[in-house]
């Protein structure tokens, strides 16, 4: 008998594929059955005789080893009939017990051992009792096998090197050694075998349907001889089973296909829920927007009527306000006129054309118009003064005569002194028109317009600044002997030369002489709509910057500036001005909105005219002090050049 | 201030030539509008022409000539003005760094 290998994973692989039911494997896409005549032509070994009930026998005290013992000790002894009776049963043991019945622990069992002689051997069925005792095998194998525990499947008790050959006659996957070889276990080579790796691709292969073999190929006369009557294939039933096979795997297939179908349709749904739920979500979101938002305009219109109310009643103060004092100021000129000597001071309001008995429209459209000026108005402010139109636009055909009677407000009103107050009303009532020119000196022209920007809260231009240089220079040569004499550069110089213009004109006033007594040069720098100051210490020999916005990006056109004063003025300023190093001075007050460089500039100007050093955190109130600085400096300015116009009418400048 | 030269107390001139005269305004930008105006008209006239057809607030605009600012009261004759003269129209530094 050939010693066929072990074959590990090939059995796995049939053990999987079992069925008991049918007690067939199922190889490829059918199921070939497992057969009695099968076994009986692989084993050589004839399908009759009586049945033999191995599995309810009992185990005997014998092990394998003790059956190999007693050939071996059988053959030394002498030859005689008992001898070669008790030969011929050890090797019947032999065979029955360690080929075709090895059991786990190499095991014999008592009925084995009850064989006596070939005639008992002969009339015994070997190939149904192999076959029914390898059936329970793959019965329990097949059972673990299914459950994919692949790893470990126990002991295969039986002869399974019958299951090897079946797997090769049934296949066509390898080549018998010799075809008509009886019996069958000859016909295949001792090494045949399936490998793990082989073993995975056998499905794919035994697919095909010419891979596998029904029924054994060749039945030889010998071979016919073996088989039993009974174990007729029913083909047709196979065929059936396949037929059913094939429709289970369809059907399984399709039910895999459905089941997809359905997880996608319920992840879809799903899918759809949760976005349904967000758009709730943000619908409901919405909503609270929206009713929050109609929450808040309901809370504004209301404030706008509250508002409204207010103005109502204000304007109704205002209106006998200004009868009031309208009335009494003209009782006042009749009386005086009566005595006949009319006053300066009471020229400033008017003795005739009552004010205009204006819709409310209208007069709530100009007090927008003057919001700004008059916002900061309280109401005993109210009682004294009428509604003003310092900042009216000028209108085609509006008779000046009647602006001028108004009295104008700004910020910084109450903070001045009488005398600075009375200056500034006086001056802009000899001025009413918007355009017309309050200041002209030289390349100084500043309109009432521009004035009163100075007064509110607007950006201030050159003029302003070189009008106030002015003044600063006028208090100088007046009474001066603390202060540092200096040469005023106006913005416009570097401007016009950065035009193109002619620059000249501008600093004609810097010679020689003045160059010698002076001891400082100022120059304002318009940079990017911003003011800052450079100041020049002719003795030090350096540059001071002032900025009221520290930004190093302020300092680009510094440069320029000085070079551009050189270059007009060389015969005079010494060419190392462009060399002297700029100075930032720290710790200056500074803006606090965008609209005051100009200011801070002039204020600059003013204490670094001080001779001693400026002590910086004394002027930390400039910001909080704002209205009032620009009222005075616009005061300033008219004292400075309407002098003749304030002496002439009775004030002391 | 010495930096503000007098430009005021012009004294009047005798008319020359004919009764008007052809004067160019320039901006900044190099666009020039042409005016023929009376040399006895206040060249405030002029300017606020200038800045209604230039849609600009005069308030804005500073006149100059030869290099000066221009009193608005003043007329060409005052000023020695000559038939084809240029008037720069320039923008005020204005500055309040709103930045």
């Amino acid at each position: 008998m050939p010693v066929i290998q072990q074959n590990i994973p090939l059995l796995y692989y049939l053990m999987k594929s079992y069925s008991v039911r049918r007690n067939a494997f199922l190889l490829g896409k059918c199921y070939v059955k497992f057969s009695v005549n099968e076994v009986a032509c692989i084993l050589g070994l004839p399908n009759r005789g009586r049945e033999f009930h191995f599995q309810r026998s009992p185990l005997s005290k014998y092990k394998h080893n003790d059956l190999v013992q007693e050939i071996d000790s059988l053959t030394i002894e002498e030859a005689s009939p008992t001898l070669e009776l008790r030969r011929v049963n050890a090797l019947v043991r032999y065979v029955l017990a360690v080929l075709l019945f090895p059991l786990k622990g190499l095991k014999v069992p008592t009925c084995i051992l009850e064989i006596q002689g070939l005639d008992d051997f002969g009339a015994v069925n070997w190939p149904m009792a192999i076959h029914s005792f390898l059936h329970s095998h793959f019965a329990r194998m097949s059972d673990v096998a299914a459950r994919e525990e692949m790893t470990n499947l126990g002991y295969l008790e039986g002869c399974s090197v019958i299951l090897v050959v079946w797997f090769f006659e049934h296949t066509k996957l390898a080549a018998p050694i010799s075809e008509m070889a009886v019996p069958r276990l000859h016909r295949w080579s001792p090494k045949i075998s399936i490998s793990a790796t082989q073993c995975s691709e056998l499905q794919v292969k035994l697919s095909k349907p010419d891979n596998v073999r029904r029924a054994l190929v060749y039945i030889s006369v010998e071979e016919q001889d073996l088989l039993g009557e009974e174990e007729e294939v029913d083909s047709s039933d196979f065929e059936e089973e396949n037929r059913r096979l094939k429709k289970e795997i369809k059907e399984r297939e399709e039910a895999k296909e459905i089941k997809e179908k359905r997880d996608r349709v319920k992840k879809l749904k799903e899918k759809r829920v949760r976005e349904k739920k967000k758009m709730e979500e943000e619908e409901r979101k919405r909503e609270v927007v929206k009713e929050m938002k109609e929450e808040k305009r309901v809370r504004e219109k209301k404030k706008r009527e509250e508002e409204e109310k207010k103005r109502e009643e204000r304007f109704k103060g205002y209106v006998d306000d200004l009868k009031h004092f309208i009335q009494g100021k003209f009782d006042a000129l009749a009386a005086l006129f009566r005595e006949g000597r009319p006053s300066a001071s009471l020229l400033q309001t008017p003795p005739s054309s009552p004010p205009r008995s204006s819709p409310k429209e209208e007069a709530l459209k100009e007090e927008e118009d003057e919001k700004a000026l008059i916002t900061y108005l309280t109401k005993t402010q109210t009682k004294k003064f009428t509604p003003v139109k310092g900042r009216q636009k000028k209108r085609k055909g509006d008779n000046l005569g009647h602006h001028s009677q108004a009295i104008t407000k700004y910020p910084g009103r109450d903070h001045l002194s009488p005398q600075h107050r009375d200056v500034i009303d006086f001056v802009l009532s000899r001025y009413p028109d918007r355009d017309s020119i309050v200041i002209e000196r030289g390349n100084i022209f500043i309109s009432r317009v521009s004035l009163l920007d100075i007064l509110g809260t607007e950006w201030v231009c050159s003029s302003h600044i070189d009008a106030y240089a002015y003044v600063l220079n006028s208090l100088i040569e007046r009474d001066g002997n603390n202060m540092l004499r200096f040469l005023f550069v106006s913005s416009n110089h570097a401007y016009y030369k950065r035009c193109g213009k002619i620059s000249r004109r501008l600093v004609d006033h810097i010679t020689h002489d003045s160059f010698g007594g002076a001891e400082a040069i100022m120059i304002p720098c318009h940079v990017a709509s911003h003011w800052v100051l450079l100041v020049g210490n002719l003795k030090g020999k350096y540059w001071d910057f002032y900025d009221s916005l520290p930004n190093p990006m302020h300092r680009s056109s510094l440069q320029e500036n000085i070079r551009f004063l050189h270059e007009d003025r060389a015969e005079v300023l010494p060419g190392d001005i462009i060399d002297w190093p700029i100075h930032t001075v720290e710790g200056l007050p500074t803006q606090d909105n965008g609209n005051d460089c100009g200011i801070f500039v002039m204020k600059y100007m003013e204490a670094s005219l001080g001779k001693d050093r400026v002590d910086w955190t004394r002027h930390t109130s400039w910001v909080k002090e704002m209205p009032r600085i620009r009222a005075e400096i616009v005061a300033t300015l008219l004292q400075t050049f309407q002098t003749s116009l304030l002496t002439e009418n009775g004030f002391c400048v | 201030m010495s930096g503000s030269g007098a430009a005021t107390g012009e004294d009047k001139k005798p008319d020359q030539g004919g009764a008007h005269i052809n004067l160019k305004v320039k901006d900044q930008n190099g666009n020039e509008v042409f005016f023929r105006i009376k040399r006895k008209t206040q060249l405030k006239k002029l300017m606020n022409a200038y800045c209604d057809r230039q849609s600009v607030d005069p308030k804005s605009i500073v006149f100059l000539f030869d290099g000066r600012g221009i009193p608005a009261e003043k007329t060409p004759d005052e000023l020695e003005m000559e038939d084809g003269d240029e008037i720069d129209a320039m923008l005020h530094q204005s500055g309040g760094s709103a930045i």
